[in-house]
């Protein structure tokens, strides 16, 4: 029986229940179906030809056998057997691969196999996401068939185009713009598509990434405050949307502003996703009058929580993976020394209010064990009161320092960096990328460069000049990065160039190596400081030759 | 008399809301019940009231239009309160106020606020008519009821709106309500005439209203029905008979036989009695066909299961009747029984409706189905329990464990909060789901069930606790003799082998690996015995190392095969483990068969030990029946000669131990000898085989040794020994026995030696045994010994002659020695087969 067909005999008390039962977990229930779903996992894993050649001939016998006998693990070391498709390899059939790119892989991109178990477990807790994006309360939630979404993320072979489909065995949702349709189309077709869709059917549901929800909203509400020619639209629009379109004309100039998509919609969930979706919340809660519930997936790890109707964190689902988490500075000690073995900790274990690493072991006959997926949390508590969830609460920090991924569209990694400056040809001595938030929070990729001398005897040097060649190439090598200007509205690349020598000078004083991507605040703080410090130029020619 | 129009119907209503709110009162009560039974109450307030009204009865109209008039606006407010507890709304503050509200009305009509009192005009076909007479402040009740009505469609629809409530189960109610407002509406058209609509909408609104109860199960319609229920409807029904018959029934009687009117008063009691009995009898049957048949069916079948259970301890029996009794009252497919199983954490499936059925099938301790079970007090429905969080943790094999054997209920047998079994049942015929009525059933059975099953399980295990040996399963030794000795009563006129094993150097072999091996050894060869003899014999743990198979109807070769089969087998036991070299054990087996060699179970046991102690001192890994042989005269002469070879390898230890006792007493190194003499002679003369008779002879050599340890004043003394003197004499047995069994070649001496001062009565030493429980061997020697005892010369005694003797054995006999063999013993002196 699928969700309609349940919907359809009016147990709401029993649909909330199946579908948001987690949420009423204590921990030790929470880490009970944890267990038990790791040791069905370890059972099919540690069989498999992956995972006899992962664990290289050892058999663990329980969860702690395991941790100590698998070491912690990166796409790199399932690349061989995931990107030839080698299904006799893993421990369980799959029905499908999903692809993402491969930031700062050996390939462009990499692929993740999903057994029917995962699919099932997917389609739960996507729906369970669904049901919480439209709650106001414990037990109370809205959805009908029928019902019209609003998408905005990419068709498959990307996890995100999963969505439809799994949604679509268990209740059939009106897409905008429909499914099939929607494969056909480029991005901003998709959009404009489905914006017009809405604006005929109205919206019910919106779903997107965060950043790309944002724009959507945005260019909605562009559309809907054109001069004449959106007057000439009402004549398309179904009767109850004119009326709306013309009350909220109306009022919109009444009260001096332009048109928000609220103005027309009525939304009964909206669900976000994707890095920086904490920046983008509040104005998307101003667009559309309703606060977006947040939710963790990814293309290894499928969905793996949602936040709850108090929309105050997240919340993982129990059967989806088994968690283990890094503090923070174990995964800084291992950034340093990549030798170490990072400890890793369960979700009992977690203190509240420390960043954490996510670690996670795919279950359900998933590929991926103990795998690293490059995601922060911070663990925001798990004190509820009589109605609010036991269980651990997080919040989504970003990304694993080695990866600047801006907005959730584009993920840019040490080594991606240095083939930018090698192909730019541009006489860059050394520096450090960041990634920063401007004034309105929104974020970017600023990069402190320090020039070669001779490159800034020789060539024409000034920030313009650098951001638009650095671009020109981040481009070359990213085919989203061309499309963040416009969705953020902004220039996503910020340059400082810093005075010749700092980097030296840094190292000398205070015999530190800075890290490239991320380095710490304070550490940025000291190496800026060098700036200002009088001190006699020591270029390293070594160096200037290798960079250049 | 009166006669009013349809004035059925307002009987029949009054009637079913009797019987309604008389079931009720039967049934468990919650919130929501108490709310309807108030709302039948005022149902019947209603209808009575207009019923007795029309019918002018006493105490009269003004009286019965009052209860009429106040049922009437009861219902709005007992409607709302019955709505709000079936859809479980909280607070109070509406109820009160319409409570207040209710109470003024009432409080008005009493005073004639809203209406006065009909009057009664009869009209000129002889039928009353009431008139009434309304005034304007009649609005008031009418609006408020109408604003009940309303906040009760709106709470409807604010729940139904909130997700809370699901319509479809209101909806009965809400047709109900409809229902009775078009009744009541349906008064206003002259066209229905004189037709009590209203009444009859109130009818079937209650009707409405017991079914959506019903959905709800918050009753068990079978419950409702009961003695007391037939009782009143067969009042009601024989009321209604008599009220309306007795009159012309008497003049019908009278006019037709006029002779009976003197006795028309006692006619009619008797008929009245009959009538009612009769109708008693039929009103119980048709409630009872109509809504307990199957309860009954279900009540009876458990009432029996539970007789038959509590008289059994055999848990195939209860669990094939446990199978039976759920088959016949759910009407099940399938039906399988799991059990715990501590060694395999798992409830494994021991029993299923048809012998064909898997019994592959298990639940792990900590499946969520399990821990489902534990938590809850109630049958577990699969299509439900799959709607709970704890079907996230179940593992992809298990759901399809479930799914393929087609479970749709699983029953705990649960007792003392502990989980004693698990009951699983696949889909019902004609794919009917599984019935509120039918999980209350379950439950019973499980109540009945589960206490005998643990029972029956404690039972069982003690059982087998006491019959098998823990390490191995096989049986155990005390339970080897009851065994042994039953199955000799029943071979009276056939065979019983016996075979017993003993593992060859297996002391060493626990030194050499340690004990958890030679467990694991011990564990391996039962298995292998197991395999070997299968449903032939009866394998049992006879001693730390030694196995025995009883075997009914077996003759020498067959077990001789099966020993062969035996000893190979454990002998290839490590032949793919990469130490077999080292880690090969062997066996030593020894056969005897009754009636060919043995007469008795001692005997039995006793020589097929013999046997055993053969194989051993032959070279070890093989196999030895024990035979009977001719007795040999003048053995005794030439001992040694007939000593076979396999023994010299002994010789010199017996040598160096006699030459020791030598040294320190020359008469005990001579006492040895001749006893040996004796007694060898002695075994030979009763048939005992060469090997038995040559461990007695050894037996004789060394049953003194332990006199090296007394000193020499008490072993020469001349007079009475003093009780502690006697004391360390008679340890003289234990000192042979410690020095014996340093040397674990002899060791099957012992049993002769240790038992040498025993006596037939039983009061010899050490251990006091008597009889037949004296091995053979030690009885051969204490006749030996005390003849050579009586027969030589101490420093504190002169010899005693042969005859006296001859005498004192023949009269000990059956005292201190075994009568038989003091006979024989006598007998060889007089024909001079012993020499002094």
């Amino acid at each position: 029986m699928n969700f309609e067909k349940k919907l359809q005999m009016k147990q709401y008390d029993r649909l909330w229940q199946e579908y948001c039962g987690f949420l009423d977990l204590d921990v030790p229930g929470y880490m009970q179906i944890q267990n038990r779903l790791m040791m069905e996992q370890i059972t099919l894993w540690s069989r498999s030809g992956l995972g006899q050649k992962l664990l290289r001939g050892a058999k663990p016998k329980s969860i702690e056998d395991f941790r100590a006998m698998l070491p912690l693990t990166t796409y790199s070391d399932y690349a061989d057997v995931l990107l030839q498709k080698q299904a006799s390899m893993l421990p369980g059939e799959p029905l499908i691969w999903i692809q993402t790119t491969w930031e700062g892989g050996k390939h462009p991109f990499k692929i993740a196999p999903y057994t029917k178990s995962m699919l099932d477990v997917y389609k739960n807790n996507v729906v369970s996401c669904f049901m919480l994006s439209t709650s106001t309360g414990k037990g109370k939630f809205d959805i009908k068939p029928d019902d019209k979404m609003l998408y905005g993320l990419a068709p498959l072979p990307y996890a995100t185009g999963l969505l439809p489909l799994l949604l679509n065995d268990e209740i059939k949702l009106e897409f905008l713009p429909p499914v099939a349709e929607a494969e056909k189309m480029s991005f901003s077709e998709r959009n404009k598509m489905g914006f017009e869709l809405g604006l005929k059917k109205g919206i019910d549901l919106f779903f997107g990434v965060s950043s790309v929800a944002n724009y959507i909203s945005g260019s909605l509400a562009k559309s809907g405050s054109g001069g004449g020619g959106s007057f000439k639209k009402i004549f398309e629009l179904s009767p109850k949307m004119a009326f709306r379109f013309l009350v909220a004309k109306y009022r919109c100039s009444k009260e001096g502003r332009s048109l928000r998509p609220s103005d027309l919609f009525k939304l009964k969930g909206f669900v976000c996703a994707g890095t920086d979706s904490h920046c983008y919340k509040d104005s998307l809660e101003e667009f559309w009058g309703v606060r977006p519930m947040e939710i963790a997936a990814g293309t290894e790890s499928t969905c793996i929580g949602t936040e709850g109707w108090t929309r105050n964190g997240l919340y993982f689902f129990p059967d989806a993976c088994f968690y283990e988490f890094i503090p923070e500075d174990e995964m800084l000690k291992n950034i340093a020394d990549p030798g170490y073995e990072p400890k890793t900790f369960l979700m009992h274990e977690l203190v509240t209010n420390q960043n954490y690493e996510l670690v996670i072991t795919v279950l359900k006959g998933g590929a991926f064990a103990r795998y690293r997926i490059g995601d922060v949390y911070r663990c925001l508590g798990h004190e509820g009161d009589k109605d609010s969830p036991r269980i651990p609460r997080f919040a989504f920090v970003d990304r694993v320092p080695s990866i600047i991924d801006i907005a959730g569209f584009t993920r840019i990694t040490e080594n991606s960096i240095a083939d930018v400056i090698k192909l730019s040809g541009l006489g860059i001595h050394d520096w450090i990328a960041c990634k920063e938030f401007n004034g309105d929070n929104k974020p970017y990729l600023h990069m402190y460069v320090e020039m070669t001398p001779e490159a800034l005897e020789f060539s024409a040097v000034s920030k313009r000049v650098l951001a638009e060649h650095l671009s020109i190439y981040f481009t070359y090598f990213d085919s989203d990065y061309n499309d963040l200007k416009r969705l953020l509205g902004m220039d996503p690349l910020k340059i400082t160039i810093l005075k010749t020598g700092t980097f030296n000078a840094y190292r000398r004083e205070t015999g530190k190596i800075l890290r490239h991507m991320n380095p710490s605040r304070h550490e940025l703080v000291e190496l800026l400081r060098f700036q200002n410090n009088d001190y006699e130029l020591e270029y390293d020619l070594e160096s200037a030759v290798k960079t250049n | 008399m009166i006669q009013i129009p349809y004035i059925i119907v307002p009987v029949i209503a009054l009637c079913c809301y009797s019987f309604l709110l008389i079931m009720f009162m039967a049934a468990k009560k919650s919130k929501v019940i108490y709310s309807f039974m108030a709302l039948l109450v005022a149902f019947i307030f209603w209808s009575s009231g207009s019923l007795f009204m029309r019918l002018q009865a006493v105490p009269g109209v003004n009286f019965w239009y009052e209860v009429s008039i106040i049922g009437l606006f009861l219902l709005p407010l007992l409607l709302y309160n019955f709505v709000a507890a079936f859809i479980g709304q909280k607070g109070y503050f509406l109820r009160i106020i319409y409570s207040i509200c209710t109470a003024a009305i009432i409080l008005a009509i009493h005073f004639y606020l809203f209406l006065k009192h009909p009057t009664v005009e009869i009209l000129a076909d002889g039928q009353p008519h009431f008139i009434y007479d309304i005034t304007w402040p009649v609005i008031f009740p009418m609006v408020f009821s109408t604003i009940v009505v309303i906040s009760i469609i709106y709470m409807v629809v604010k729940d139904v709106k909130t997700n809370k409530m699901n319509f479809d189960r209101f909806l009965p109610i809400l047709i109900g309500i409809i229902i009775l407002l078009l009744g009541n509406f349906m008064d206003v058209f002259p066209v229905i005439g004189e037709f009590p609509g209203d009444t009859l909408a109130g009818i079937i609104n209650a009707g409405f209203m017991v079914y959506a109860l019903y959905k709800r199960r918050l009753f068990n319609l079978t419950l409702l029905v009961s003695r007391s229920t037939s009782y009143i409807v067969t009042a009601i029904f024989v009321f209604g008979i008599f009220a309306y018959g007795i009159r012309p029934f008497e003049r019908l009687m009278v006019g037709a036989y006029p002779w009976l009117a003197a006795y028309d008063t006692l006619i009619i009691a008797v008929l009245f009695a009959g009538i009612s009995i009769l109708a008693f009898a039929f009103t119980k049957k048709l409630l009872d066909k109509i809504f307990v048949k199957d309860e009954l069916a279900q009540a009876e079948l458990l009432k029996h299961f539970s007789q038959e259970v509590s008289k059994s301890l055999n848990l195939d029996d209860i669990l094939t009747k446990l199978v039976y009794v759920v088959q016949k009252g759910v009407n099940v497919e399938k039906i399988y029984v799991c059990l715990p199983d501590e060694k395999t954490q798992c409830f494994q499936t021991v029993h299923s409706a048809s012998p064909l059925d898997s019994k592959t099938f298990q639940l792990s301790f900590t499946n969520p189905c399990v821990k489902w079970l534990i938590s809850n007090n109630t049958c577990m429905v699969v299509k439900e329990f799959q709607r709970t969080i704890f079907f996230k943790a179940l593992w992809q094999d298990e759901k399809k464990q479930l799914e393929d054997l087609d479970i749709e209920c699983l029953v705990p047998l649960k007792c003392d909060e502990e989980l004693a079994g698990i009951v699983m049942l696949s889909r019902k015929m004609k794919n009917r789901n599984f019935s509120f009525d039918d999980i209350n059933f379950l439950d019973s059975v499980n109540s009945v069930g589960s206490i005998a099953i643990k029972n029956a399980r404690l039972y069982e295990k003690a059982y087998l606790e006491a019959r098998y040996d823990d390490l191995t399963g096989l049986l155990n030794r005390k339970y080897f003799y009851e065994t042994i000795t039953e199955e000799a009563q029943k071979a009276a006129n056939n065979s019983l082998a016996l075979l017993i094993m003993n593992i060859d150097d297996f002391k060493l072999y626990n030194q050499l690996y340690g004990n958890r091996e030679g467990d694991m050894a011990l564990r391996n060869i039962a298995q292998r015995i197991m395999g070997c003899v299968g449903s032939q014999g009866i394998p049992a743990r006879y001693s730390g190392k030694e196995f025995a198979v009883i075997l009914p109807n077996f003759d020498a070769f067959s077990t001789i095969n099966l020993a062969e089969n035996i000893r190979r087998q454990v002998a290839n036991m490590t032949e793919f483990d990469e130490s077999a070299v080292i880690r090969t054990l062997t066996m030593s087996c020894g056969i005897c068969i009754m009636p060919y060699t043995a007469t008795t179970v001692k005997q039995l046991i006793e020589n097929a030990d013999m046997a055993v102690f053969n194989a051993k001192r032959s070279g070890k890994n093989k196999v030895e029946v024990y035979s009977l042989k001719e007795p040999q005269l003048g053995m005794s002469q030439d001992l040694s000669s007939m000593k076979p070879d396999v023994y010299s390898d002994y010789a010199s230890t017996i040598y160096a131990l006699t030459a020791a006792i030598d040294v320190k007493d020359h008469y005990t190194f001579n006492h040895s000898q001749k006893v040996a003499e004796y007694a060898t002679t002695l075994a030979a003369a009763i048939s005992l085989n060469d090997e038995h008779v040559e461990i007695i002879r050894e037996a004789a050599l060394l049953h003194d040794i332990g006199k090296i340890g007394i000193p020499e004043s008490i072993l020469n003394k001349q007079g009475k020994l003093t009780d502690d003197e006697y004391k360390a004499i008679k340890k003289h047995v234990e000192n042979s026995i410690a020095m014996i069994r340093h040397l674990p070649s002899l060791d099957y001496v012992i049993p002769a030696v240790l038992g040498h001062h025993e006596r037939w009565d039983g009061k010899g030493y050490p251990r006091g045994i008597a009889g037949e429980d004296i091995p053979i061997s030690a009885r051969c020697l204490a006749i030996a010994d005390a003849f050579d005892a009586m027969t030589t010369e101490r420093s504190y005694k002169k010899a005693l002659s042969i005859e006296f003797a001859q005498s004192e054995i023949n009269n000990q006999a059956g005292r201190q020695f075994d009568p038989t063999l003091a006979s024989v013993f006598v007998n060889l002196i007089e024909n001079n087969q012993i020499h002094i």
